[in-house]
């Protein structure tokens, strides 16, 4: 692997969140008011908003002030949430780590899906199997979220009670967090009961946050195979004498990830960004909804909180799709420069 | 040279009687190969010669049963190999055959490596496949079929990948995992036509020279009468899906007897010539699914006659073992 290509993309991260912090900097700086004033209340004294002025270092210049302000940021500290009172960092990780694990689990779920769902109707072109399959593509892209989400939690939380039918596990559920991610901590204690809960809670609103990236990472594949099918390449793997499932799986799909990989990065990007409807759905108490929240309330501090955490979330999984490029295409890892 | 008397009596190594290819992807079926019949004997190279078109691909990949089935077939004939009949066999068996007794070398050496897989890895692949052997031993075998392909540096060549490579070490590449197996057939289609001419005169010296080392036999398919000439023994010219002439390539060489073969002898550049000009065949070769009735070089042809545009002319032996496909041999 080639380390010149992953530093290259590291150094261009923090480039990024440089940009990022700036923005979100003045965007605050411009919010009309005055901080100490909205905090006071209209009947401060001007000696006292002058000391709460010092005290907060609205007093300072603004480049003191975005260093400050950084400064707090590498540390955790995003300052105190305006609704609740309490550090936003606390009230924001919980929540990230809903979210991921829901979006991770809807990823996992669209790209097995989507991939197998793509290669059969590649290699059995043009036959029912491919009709079925692009059809249930052309549905699941067409479907809006909350339609799915509502009819999932009909059919299988109320007819047939099978499923829960909101929130991440069931009330009173008492555990220690250490990752946040209930199946990976239910797995760490070694609580059996607990990890089947949290999956029974994950299973339907994943489910709905899968069917867009599914169906694209399905309608991806289709097409990126259908062209490596054709290469040379492939005929050699046959004149060879390759088995056609090594030539599909090892011979074709290894060229057709590729494509295939930034689809994924991009669809994840929108999973994490865009999981509000489901979440809201579904009750799961994840970021999405926390921002929408906080946009009402207007808390500004938990806001600029999760702009700058969707920014460097973006910021990795774009790294994690160059450094997937790089492993999987030795033409871009030996290239590179 | 070889002679005559090189072949045996007994089953040829591969005999291929009456095969037809035919394509039904387009509006109307086509017939790629029509009636194709020959026999390679063992360590025989046996060239196929004939413009774009022409069903030598198609041929090539008839036997070695890489027709896509989507598109077309071998709907009628016989290929056996030491007398096994491969038509109709099934796909395992013809995986076991494919790449270990017959194996197949292309003409786009850029394009037919796998770009994401090292050339150690594709080559070790074959050998795991058809020789049961493990990883470490693959690997060892690998690297012996590089530097006997004369791939310098071979230990380092293994964990190449083909970007890395130049066309002519790519075709060597090819030929190292066609013949990874001992094949007794090496099927080259068109090996050295997308070579540089030094390095085309390098590979047909290794096909050559590995032939005779692993004793297999060669079934090259090429549109370069030099070519033929350098390596050979057995010759069919191939015109619209058939054979028009078939010989020992001395003979073939000597006394060309097909309308068309002598088209492509006189569009050779001759050192002696008296004009700067060469003599082309004048026309084109026609659409396969706008054959005219009758022979299908008669638009080209300059000997043709009021027969030719009525019915196919004969295949009919000239001397016994040089055939041809033309009226012109019927004395009247």
């Amino acid at each position: 692997m080639n380390s010149s290509v992953i530093s290259r993309r590291i150094v261009q991260l923090i480039l990024i969140m440089i940009g990022v912090s700036v923005v979100v900097f003045l965007m605050l700086r411009m919010i009309p008011g005055d901080p100490a004033q909205l905090l006071l209340g209209e009947l401060a004294s001007p000696e006292e908003l002058a000391a709460l002025r010092h005290d907060l270092g609205l007093d300072r210049s603004l480049l003191v002030q975005y260093t400050i302000f950084v400064k707090n940021m590498l540390a955790g500290d995003f300052g105190i949430s305006m609704r609740t009172g309490t550090p936003v960092i606390n009230e924001i990780i919980p929540r990230l780590a809903a979210t991921v694990e829901l979006s991770v689990a809807g990823m996992v779920i669209a790209t097995v899906f989507g991939i197998l769902a793509g290669i059969l109707s590649a290699v059995y072109k043009n036959t029912v199997v491919d009709y079925t399959a692009m059809l249930s593509a052309l549905v699941g892209v067409s479907m809006p979220v909350f339609w799915l989400g509502l009819m999932l939690i009909y059919v299988f939380a109320v007819h047939f009670q099978v499923m829960p039918m909101m929130g991440r596990m069931e009330m009173g559920t008492e555990m220690h967090a250490i990752t946040g991610l209930v199946l990976v901590d239910a797995l760490i204690h070694m609580d059996f009961a607990v990890f089947k809960d949290g999956l029974r809670h994950l299973v339907l609103p994943a489910v709905t946050l899968s069917t867009i990236p599914m169906a694209i990472i399905a309608r991806i594949t289709r097409s990126a195979m259908l062209e490596v099918m054709n290469q040379d390449y492939i005929r050699t793997a046959r004149a060879k004498g390759m088995e056609e499932s090594v030539v599909i799986l090892r011979h074709a799909l290894g060229n057709a990830f590729l494509p295939i990989i930034t689809v994924l990065g991009i669809n994840m990007g929108l999973l994490l960004g865009g999981a509000v409807l489901t979440e809201t759905i579904f009750s799961w108490p994840g970021l999405g909804r926390y921002v929408v929240d906080s946009l009402m309330g207007r808390d500004y501090n938990a806001v600029q909180a999760c702009i700058l955490i969707f920014a460097v979330l973006m910021a990795l999984i774009n790294l994690g799709v160059d450094v997937m490029y790089a492993f999987l295409d030795p033409r871009i890892r030996v290239d590179g420069d | 040279m070889h002679t005559l008397e090189k072949t045996d009596m007994t089953e040829p190594l591969l005999c291929i009687e009456n095969m037809t290819t035919r394509f039904f992807a387009g509006k109307a079926p086509v017939t790629a190969v029509d009636n194709l019949s020959l026999e390679l004997g063992r360590e025989e190279t046996l060239a196929i010669v004939g413009e774009s078109g022409s069903g030598k691909s198609v041929t090539a990949l008839s036997i070695m049963g890489l027709i896509p089935k989507s598109q077309g077939r071998v709907t009628r004939g016989s290929i056996r190999l030491k007398g096994q009949e491969l038509i109709g066999l099934d796909k395992k068996a013809m995986t076991r055959i494919r790449g270990n007794r017959i194996s197949m070398i292309f003409q786009e050496p850029m394009t037919s490596l796998n770009p994401v897989l090292t050339a150690g890895f594709q080559l070790m692949e074959v050998i795991q496949k058809h020789r049961h052997m493990d990883r470490q031993k693959a690997r060892k075998e690998a690297l012996h079929m590089l530097s006997l392909v004369g791939i310098p540096e071979p230990d380092s060549r293994l964990d190449a990948y083909p970007h890395q490579m130049s066309g002519g070490m790519r075709q060597r590449v090819m030929i190292a995992m066609a013949l990874s197996c001992h094949p007794e057939i090496m099927i080259a289609d068109e090996p050295t036509t997308a070579l540089d001419v030094t390095i085309q005169a390098q590979i047909l010296h290794l096909i050559n020279q590995l032939k005779s080392r692993i004793g297999m036999s060669v079934i090259l398919i090429t549109h370069d009468l030099g070519v033929v000439a350098q390596t050979a023994q057995k010759v069919l010219v191939m015109y619209a899906g058939r054979v028009v002439e078939q010989a020992w390539v001395q003979d073939l060489f000597d006394h060309p007897v097909h309308p068309y073969t002598l088209g492509l002898f006189a569009s050779l550049p001759k050192i002696k010539a008296k004009t700067r000009r060469l003599t082309p065949i004048r026309g084109m070769v026609p659409s396969l699914d706008k054959l005219p009735q009758g022979c299908a070089f008669q638009d080209r042809c300059d000997k043709v006659m009021d027969v030719c545009r009525k019915k196919q002319p004969p295949f009919v032996a000239v001397t016994p073992d040089h055939f041809s496909r033309c009226w012109c041999h019927e004395s009247p």
